[in-house]
Order: structure tokens, then C-alpha cells, then sequence
């Protein structure tokens, strides 16, 4: 290496290297839009998502009816008005809920029938009518099953009554890692992936197309720099802005969120460095491919930012997809940074996982960078 | 009028073959703009731009009559640019009117621009769109419809040569020929007055010819025309000069009066760049004192 | 006036239509966008893997795991050998959880005491274990209320609700997401458009060239405002036609009313793309404006969680956001068959915030263009 350096030719070329990533880096650092999308968006992201996309629904407005007031259905009135999860209007006519229903107003309308009390004692087929706004499909489901689990609650309650005699299966829950079974915990510690994906890919992709759409690019083409320097040159400084990135967010998540945080912070950079590869090797290949500020930005949304966003698992499963789409995430990087990301957060050091997850996507980075260089060269000769 | 000696750039255009005859199809297809009277086309009054503290044109007045050339000549940075723009609508002078044909530009600033044509100093036409239908948008904006578009339209590709290239992208058009269809739009709508911005930097030799033959024939017909450039022979093109230096007009007059000012016993024939470096170094040497 | 517009709009469409590049860009990422969102995006549960760890040798351990491995939302039931092996799978991702199956299990049911079971969740997928551990829920009530009726006894009785999904009665998720899509498409295609228009001009030069011309302000607006309503329209057609025709969403309401509060809601979502764009010196900070809108825009609008479920002091700020009215639409035309009273009365809102931003861009307009 030191021989290397010292010829002439090795001496030049590493002079020129550095000279081509201070150039980088003071564009960066004086380009406004580099700030915003480093550090604000990422502020403004994990905001929203520790607080503003909740899959906990908190208190939702329902209605309820009760037909035939008595004690009994009073007390199971009294079950839901009481329940953490719903706010509870209450009214004797359901059609005078009906039009809130269709409007949106109101999310559901329990109704507890005439015949519930007689039905309950008599043991004939009890039962309650919980009318949703299907439309709204997952606070729909929401709504069904809090309301059989305040109805299960509320029967089990009952249980004296009827001897106590009969078998049961008390099912508890244990819930590792995430006991409050808070989404933030898990939805925090994903966002991260988004910013690293908006920084690594969407960011460079949109500057290095510039340069190609302006002409600097060419310029730089006059110089003795080989495709590779030049990529080199351009990957560092975002590479370095994504991982101060990441230190900010993970001090939020921690400090202000309130996410825990159980592994190790060496993992966690590890890991987030493994990601910025194949994110900034997207990046420098869609930005090459396009040359075009507007297409790099439609190409980076769909290839890159939709991608974490949609089929990454950070908010809906992967295995509850299709099966082609399945196979279609595991060209997705940001698959594999999920789940360790969010076990370095809650579990700890999962080691094993990280390193099937750290080859993965070095792997893909790997492809993604060499798929740039040829791109780059081709436009370069 | 003496004959002058052939420049560098008279040997290489002969060596081309020639340069273009002098007509300009241009003009002779164009009407004459009559106009009784003395009104000036183009109007500076007192035109001042202050950016914060900063002054970057300051109390430039002067006025341009009918068929005139006038040129601002100046170096870069020292309010040329400024005092364009403020005179073609683009930028909004601090103190001072600016009037294009007749026109206030600030308050009947649309009517102003009816009658005027812009040619930028980047090409400035819309890369993605062809020729031809950079041609029909700015017939278009300059309210030009049916049958009245079309002629003036295959007019332009006929005078300026564009039939090959009707089809293809501005963008990707040689740089002479992007010069020719951005002047075809600024004429399109036969204005009164031309404003042209560094209209031949970049451009070879012939095509500067060709289009100065352009504007020579225009102005014939009656067009004004207000340019700027930093190429002294083409300040030789223009009838009057104003020779702006730090935002302030050091020198108005005729190539030929600014030439005497500085003709004296060491240089008595001296350049327009001659006069240009003199004048501005007395203006240097007089803000000193 | 209308011929020098209609120059304008015609240079406009063909800016964005003739680069075949652009041409593809309008059409197929939202293509992509609507099938891989639609088919992707999923809050339900199915295929999932589980461990049991079954300490008992009774007849009702048995029963429980074989009613959850017929049940369709589990893929498969691993049995595991030990707590170290369950914990193992679950660290690495390879099982949503387990149920623990203690050594008294069955015995406790025959004999009419409480069973207890334990239902293991990885809580890094807690919306997901949430989900699942409501149906091992189910299916362990099966199995006791199964009990019950083999022993005789005289149990609580079961209080059955009959849950009627008004709307959308299996609850179909694709019934809710697309409709959703058609709402964002708009937002995304229009705010980008119109957001690089003024930007690209100014960037490439050509924005000198049309201030020199006699085009007024608010020509200038309107010609750059309806080329993008005209594209958004286009593309809410093409996604409605998915809608139906794909998707089998149901379109119950007054479909023109759709276009009615689509028109209004793009005129809004170009007046912010257009105060984006008279506020950005060049293409990218314009594309990053739009992006910094369209980001919150989309998340705090009831597109994928509901607004409700945001904390109170949050909410307010989504009454600017013109996504969450047109929502209330789409989804109000498609399923609900929503009174045209109740469609204007969230158009209202489109209509101020189009007034809104649409005077503001005017406004920075005739600042830049001194």
C-alpha cells in the first residue's frame, strides 16, 4: 500500500481521490437541501411516526343501544362505556345512529337487543349485534374484537352465577421484547430504515442527476478520474451524513421516544452501515441511469422509498403477502434491516440474525455498486 | 466612409467561401413600422436597482428613437445586465421609469411587452419541445391565431432555415441554429423594439454575420434595437453606445464620438476597445479624486 | 387571453407528454405503485408460523394444536423441544410466538379447574402478535367451550355477537387500500408536476422568457395549474377503472360527485405544488419541497391509520391537509354511498385550501417575477 502510494502513479491518484471527496464534501455541506433531507426530514419522519401513525387505537367513537334497559344489560353497557378503548355515546334508536355511521361521525353502534336479559338468564344463545363501518376495514376488525373482548370479560364476570364449575382455558399472554405492546416500539426503530433509505438513495440520486443534467459531470470527465474514483468519491460524504443521520435518530428514539434500547450501539452502527452500501449503490445507479433530475426522483420513490415503506415489513408483514410478492422483497434491502433493527432496539444483540442480515444486504450493495460503475463508465467513455 | 483594414476574422471568413450576401429575407418579408413623430421607442429614466445595500444600476437615462441600435457595452457585473432587465420588464427598478414604446413598464407592463421581443443570453427555449412547436407556443403567447400563425410560422422556418430541423428537439440542435430559432421567436410577432442579450457569444463567425444581416435589415424597416454585448466590434454595429461601468453610464455617444474622446496625439486612431479601456479608466481616476 | 393560454397549456402537456422517458414516468410508476401497494400492503394476518411447546400428554393438548394448525391463518405449528428453542426461533424471526402447553393441561380441563396456557408474542411485530394472539384466543375458547359440552356442566353461557360489517362485510382490505390509492396517486402525480414546473423553468432559464412575454400573473397560473388537473384527473380515471374492474371494489355512490371533489382537490394540491415551486430556486429543492409535504401529508391523513388514533393535540393539524377530506370521499363514493350533502361538506374544505394556496403562489409569483 505505502508502494503503491509512494509511485507516481499510485501518489497522483490518491491525491486526486482526496481532492475529488473534499470537493464532494464541501458541496454537501453547503447544499441546503443535503441539511433538510439529513436531518430535518428524519426529525420530521420519526416524529410522525412516534406519534402520529399509531396502529393503537386509542379511544374510538362508537355508539350503543340499548333496547330494553334492565340491570343486567345496563351492566354490560357499563362494560364498554368503561372500556379504555372506546368512547361510548349512548341512545335508545340505532336510526338515529345509522346516518352517523354512513357519515363517518361514528365508528360502530353496539346494540343490545330486547330479549338480551331473558336470552342471558335463561342461557338461550345470549347475543349482541356490533354493527361496523366496514369501510374503514382495520379499525372495523378493531372494533369487533375489542368489543368480543369486552363481552368475553364482561361473561366471565358473570361466572359466579352459574356455579363456576365448568372448564376453562385462561389464556395469558406474554409479550417479549415489547410488553406495553406499543406500535411506536416497533414502528420508531423502522423509520430509521426510511431516512437511511431517503438519504442513501433518494438524496444522492437526485444530486449526482443534477450534476449529470448540468454539465459538471462531463467537466469532471476531462480529468484523468476513472469511474470508480468518481463513485468513490461520491459515496463517502453521503455515506457520512447517513450514519450522522442515524446517530440522530437513534438519540430521539431513545431520548425523546422513549423506545428502548437493548443491544449494543456498535451493532447498531454496524448494521445501519450495512445498509447505507446497497442503498448508496442505488442511488449512484439510478442517478447514472437517468441523468435527470425528475426521473431520478420517480425512480428512487418507486425502487427505493416505496419499497422500505411498503415491503420491508416495517408496517405490514411480509408473510401475509402473496407469494411472488414475498419473493420480490427479498431483492428489497430494507427487509433485512428491519427485523434486526428492531431487535437491536428490543431484544439485544441477536447476532446470528444481524449477520444473515449484514451479508444480505452487503450482497445486494455489492451488485447495486458494480451495476453503477458500468453505468457510470458507459456515460464517462 | 474609409475603408478599414480586413481583420483575422474577414481572412477566415473568406477562406469560407464568403460570408452571407447582406440580405435579410427576414426584413424584406417583414412590414415597415412607420410611425410619425419622435416618440423613442425605448425610454430610461432615471432607472436605479438597489439589492439591499448594495447598487447595482444607478440614475441610467437615456432614450432610444426609431431604428436605432443601441448598445450597452460594459464589463461584466457593473449593471449591463440590470439595466436590460429593468428595461425589458424582468426586474422592477428601485427609483426611475423605464417606457417601451410608449409604455410605462410598470404600469402598463403587459401592453409594454406585447410590443417588445427578448432574445436571452442562455438559450432559453424549451429544450424538450421541437422547433416547431416552440415556434406555435410563442406565436401562441403573443396572441397569434389561425391562419395568421401558420403564415408567420412557415415564414420563420423559411427565412431562418429551420425546415430540416422543424421536427427536432431545441435541445439537441447545433448551437447556430438554436440562435436562429430563438431570434425567430422574439420576431415572430413583428415587435417594435428588439432586446437582445449577448446574442452572438458562442456563436462561429458566419452565423454572427448572417445574424447581425438579420438585424441590420430589421432595423432598415423601422425596428429598434437594444443590445448588449461585450464583443467591441459589434459595439462598431450599434448607432449609440452607453458604456455602463459600476451601475453608472460613463459614456453616451456614438462609436465613433466615444473614439474621439480618447483620440490624442499617442493613439490617433484608436479602437473601440481602445476607448472603452480609456474611458474607464478616466472614470477610475475621477471617482479617486 | 385564450390564445395565449392555450399556448401555454399546450406547452405545458407537451413538456410533460413528448420526452417518451416523462411519458413512461406518468404512467408507470403509478401502474406499479397500484399493484404492488395494493397486493403488498395488508394489515391482516396469514401464514403464520408458530412453535408449541407441549409439556402434557392428554387428550386436550392435542385437540388445542391441531385446531390451530386446521386453522387458515397459521402456515405451521413446529412442535419445540425445549423454552431454549423457542426462544431461539423467535430472536430470529423464524416464528411469530408459541403456546406453552403446561404438564396439567388436560387434567385440568377434565377435572372443571382452570387450565392455564401460555401464549408467547414477539412484541417487535406486536400489531401483527396482537392479531394472532386474539385468534389462538378464539380458537382456546373453542376448545373449552368444547370442553364444556363433553363434561355437562353448566357453564356461562356464551354471549355471541353478531358482527355486521356494514359496507365491506368480509372486511376486504383491498376494499379500503384502493380507493385509498386513488387519493394519494392524485396527491403525488399533481404535487410533482406542478411542483417542477415553476422550479425547471427558472433552473433551466426559460422562466425570464415567458415573464418578457405579455402573459399575465394569472394566465401564468392558470396555465400552469391545469395541465396537472387535467393529468390528475387522468390518472383518478385510470385507478377508478382498476377500482372496479380489477379490484371488484364495489362504486356505490355518485360517481361524477367523485370528479367534482377530485377537480377541487387537485386544484388544491397544484396550488401547494405551485407555492413549492415559486418558493425553489431550482429543480431539486422543488422536488424536495414536495416531498417534505407529501410525506406527513400521506401518513396524517386516515390513508393507513386512522386519525383518530393520533393524539389529540395532533390532530388539528391535519384539517389543512387536503388528502384526509378527499379520503372521506373516495371512500364515501365507493362504499358508503354517501349523500351528496355529506360530499360537498368535506369539498368545502378542498375549496378553501385551493383558494388559499392558489392566492399565495400568485402572490410569490408576482414578487419573483420582480
Amino acid at each position: 500500500m505505502r508502494r503503491w502510494l509512494a509511485s507516481p502513479f499510485g501518489g497522483s491518484r490518491a491525491m486526486r481521490f482526496f481532492a475529488l471527496v473534499r470537493k464532494e464534501t464541501l458541496q454537501v455541506m453547503r447544499d441546503p437541501s443535503s441539511i433538510m433531507i439529513a436531518f430535518v426530514l428524519p426529525v420530521i419522519l420519526l416524529f410522525i411516526f412516534g406519534y402520529g401513525v399509531s396502529l393503537d387505537a386509542v379511544s374510538t367513537r362508537i355508539s350503543l343501544v340499548d333496547e330494553n334497559p334492565t340491570q343486567l344489560s345496563k351492566d354490560l353497557a357499563a362494560s364498554f362505556i368503561h372500556s379504555r378503548y372506546f368512547a361510548v355515546t349512548v341512545g335508545s334508536d340505532r336510526r338515529q345512529f345509522e346516518d352517523a355511521l354512513i357519515a363517518g361521525r361514528t365508528r360502530g353502534i353496539v346494540v343490545i337487543p330486547a330479549t338480551f336479559t331473558a336470552d342471558f338468564a335463561a342461557a338461550d344463545s345470549p347475543g349482541i349485534q356490533v354493527i361496523v363501518d366496514g369501510a374503514d376495514t382495520n379499525t372495523a376488525n378493531f372494533v369487533q374484537n375489542y368489543a368480543a373482548g369486552v363481552v368475553n370479560a364482561w361473561a366471565a364476570g358473570r361466572r359466579a352465577e352459574f356455579g363456576g364449575a365448568a372448564p376453562t382455558i385462561d389464556v395469558q399472554q406474554r409479550v417479549w421484547f415489547n410488553a406495553a405492546l406499543a406500535s411506536r416500539n416497533f414502528l420508531v426503530p423502522g423509520s430509521i430504515a426510511i431516512v437511511m433509505t431517503l438519504i442513501g438513495t433518494m438524496l444522492t440520486s437526485l444530486v449526482v442527476a443534477r450534476e449529470w443534467e448540468r454539465g459538471t459531470m462531463e467537466a469532471i470527465m476531462a480529468t484523468p478520474v476513472t469511474a470508480v474514483e468518481l463513485l468513490a468519491s461520491k459515496v463517502l460524504p453521503y455515506f457520512v451524513l447517513g450514519m450522522t443521520s442515524a446517530t440522530l435518530c437513534l438519540a430521539l428514539a431513545v431520548w425523546l421516544f422513549g423506545v428502548p434500547f437493548r443491544g449494543s450501539v456498535g451493532a447498531f452502527y454496524l448494521l445501519t452501515a450495512s445498509f447505507l452500501v446497497p442503498a448508496l449503490g442505488l442511488g449512484m445507479l439510478i442517478s447514472a441511469a437517468t441523468k435527470n433530475q425528475f426521473l431520478a426522483s420517480q425512480a428512487a420513490l418507486i425502487s427505493a422509498f416505496m419499497p422500505s415503506f411498503l415491503l420491508s415489513g416495517f408496517l405490514f408483514e411480509i408473510d401475509s403477502m402473496p407469494t411472488v410478492i414475498q419473493w420480490l422483497t427479498l431483492i428489497v434491502p430494507a427487509r433485512y434491516l428491519i427485523p434486526s433493527l428492531q431487535s437491536v432496539f428490543l431484544a439485544g444483540d441477536v447476532w446470528p440474525l444481524f449477520l444473515q442480515d449484514i451479508a444480505a444486504m452487503l450482497a445486494i450493495g455489492a451488485v447495486f455498486l458494480l451495476g453503477a460503475a458500468r453505468t457510470t463508465r458507459k456515460r464517462i467513455a | 466612409m474609409a475603408a478599414t483594414r480586413p481583420r483575422f476574422e474577414d481572412a477566415f471568413i473568406d477562406m469560407l467561401g464568403g460570408g452571407p450576401g447582406g440580405r435579410s429575407k427576414l426584413a424584406e418579408a417583414s412590414r415597415t413600422i412607420n410611425g410619425a413623430g419622435a416618440g423613442a421607442v425605448i425610454e430610461a429614466a432615471g432607472l436605479t436597482k438597489q439589492f439591499g445595500d448594495f447598487t447595482a444600476a444607478s440614475g441610467i437615462t437615456f432614450s432610444v428613437s426609431r431604428g436605432e441600435i443601441f448598445g450597452l457595452l460594459g464589463p461584466n457585473g457593473t449593471g449591463k445586465s440590470t439595466t436590460f432587465k429593468m428595461l425589458c420588464g424582468l426586474l422592477r427598478p428601485t427609483t426611475g421609469t423605464g417606457r417601451v414604446a410608449g409604455f410605462d413598464l410598470r404600469r402598463d407592463g403587459a401592453k409594454a411587452r406585447n410590443r417588445l421581443g427578448y432574445m436571452a443570453q442562455k438559450f432559453s427555449l424549451y429544450g424538450d419541445l421541437t422547433a416547431l412547436q416552440n415556434l406555435a407556443f410563442f406565436a401562441g403567447v403573443y396572441g397569434l391565431e389561425g391562419a395568421d400563425r401558420r403564415k408567420r410560422v412557415a415564414l420563420m422556418i423559411e427565412v431562418f432555415d429551420l425546415a430540416d430541423y422543424a421536427s427536432m428537439p431545441a435541445s439537441q440542435l447545433p448551437l447556430g441554429l438554436k440562435q436562429r430559432l430563438a431570434l425567430a421567436c422574439a420576431v415572430m410577432h413583428e415587435p417594435d423594439a428588439l432586446f437582445l442579450d449577448e446574442p452572438t457569444s458562442g456563436v462561429d463567425p458566419i452565423t454572427r454575420r448572417e445574424f447581425w444581416a438579420h438585424i441590420n435589415g430589421l432595423v432598415g424597416k423601422g425596428v429598434t434595437v437594444l443590445v448588449t454585448t461585450h464583443f467591441m466590434d459589434e459595439a462598431e454595429y450599434c448607432d449609440r453606445i452607453s458604456l455602463i461601468y459600476r451601475g453608472k453610464s460613463i459614456a453616451l455617444g456614438s462609436p465613433d464620438e466615444l473614439k474621439a474622446r480618447v483620440a490624442g496625439p499617442a493613439n490617433p486612431d484608436p479602437t473601440i476597445e481602445d476607448a472603452f479601456i480609456a474611458l474607464v479608466e478616466r472614470s477610475e481616476r475621477e471617482a479617486a479624486a | 387571453m385564450w390564445t395565449r393560454l392555450k399556448a401555454l397549456i399546450v406547452k405545458e402537456l407537451l413538456a410533460v407528454l413528448r420526452d417518451p422517458k416523462s411519458r413512461t414516468i406518468i404512467i408507470v410508476p403509478p401502474l406499479v405503485q397500484l399493484l404492488v401497494f395494493s397486493y403488498a400492503a395488508t394489515l391482516e394476518v396469514k401464514n403464520v408460523d408458530l412453535l408449541a411447546l407441549n409439556h402434557d400428554s392428554g387428550h386436550w393438548s392435542r385437540e388445542l394444536i391441531q385446531r390451530i394448525e386446521g386453522a387458515p391463518t397459521f402456515r405451521s405449528v413446529t412442535i419445540a423441544e425445549s423454552e431454549a428453542q423457542v426462544r431461539r426461533t423467535i430472536d430470529m424471526h423464524q416464528a411469530i410466538g408459541a403456546v406453552v402447553i403446561g404438564p396439567t393441561f388436560s387434567r385440568d380441563i377434565a377435572s372443571g379447574a382452570g387450565a392455564d396456557l401460555q401464549v408467547i408474542l414477539d412484541g417487535r411485530r406486536s400489531n401483527a402478535a396482537q392479531i394472532v394472539g386474539g385468534y389462538l384466543n378464539q380458537i382456546a375458547q373453542g376448545v373449552a367451550q368444547d370442553a364444556v359440552a363433553a363434561s355437562g356442566a353448566r357453564a356461562t353461557p356464551q354471549v355471541s355477537i353478531a358482527a355486521r360489517n356494514w359496507f365491506n362485510p368480509s372486511l376486504t382490505y383491498r376494499w379500503f387500500l384502493v380507493p385509498n390509492l386513488i387519493a394519494v396517486i392524485a396527491l403525488l402525480i399533481g404535487l410533482l408536476v406542478t411542483a417542477l414546473s415553476v422550479a425547471r423553468e427558472r433552473e433551466l432559464g426559460t422562466f425570464d422568457q415567458l415573464m418578457v412575454s405579455p402573459l399575465r400573473v394569472h394566465e401564468v397560473l392558470l396555465g400552469k395549474v391545469l395541465p396537472p388537473i387535467l393529468i390528475g384527473l387522468f390518472h383518478i380515471t385510470l385507478y377508478v377503472l382498476a377500482a372496479i374492474f380489477m379490484f371488484h371494489v364495489p362504486l356505490r355512490g355518485p360517481l361524477p360527485m367523485l370528479y367534482v371533489a377530485g377537480l377541487v382537490y387537485l386544484a388544491a394540491v397544484a396550488g401547494v405544488g405551485l407555492f413549492i415551486s415559486s418558493l425553489s430556486m431550482t429543480q431539486q429543492q422543488a422536488i424536495l419541497g414536495a416531498f417534505l409535504f407529501l410525506v406527513p401529508a400521506t401518513l396524517l391523513s386516515g390513508f393507513a391509520t386512522p386519525i383518530e388514533n393520533m393524539p389529540t393535540w395532533l390532530q388539528p393539524v391535519t384539517a389543512i391537509n387536503p388528502l384526509r377530506y378527499f379520503l372521506v370521499v373516495v371512500r364515501g363514493v365507493f362504499l358508503r354511498d354517501m349523500p351528496i350533502g355529506e360530499i360537498l361538506a368535506q369539498t368545502l374544505p378542498l375549496v378553501l385550501i385551493a383558494a388559499v394556496t392558489l392566492t399565495a403562489a400568485a402572490w410569490l409569483f408576482r414578487r419573483r417575477m420582480e
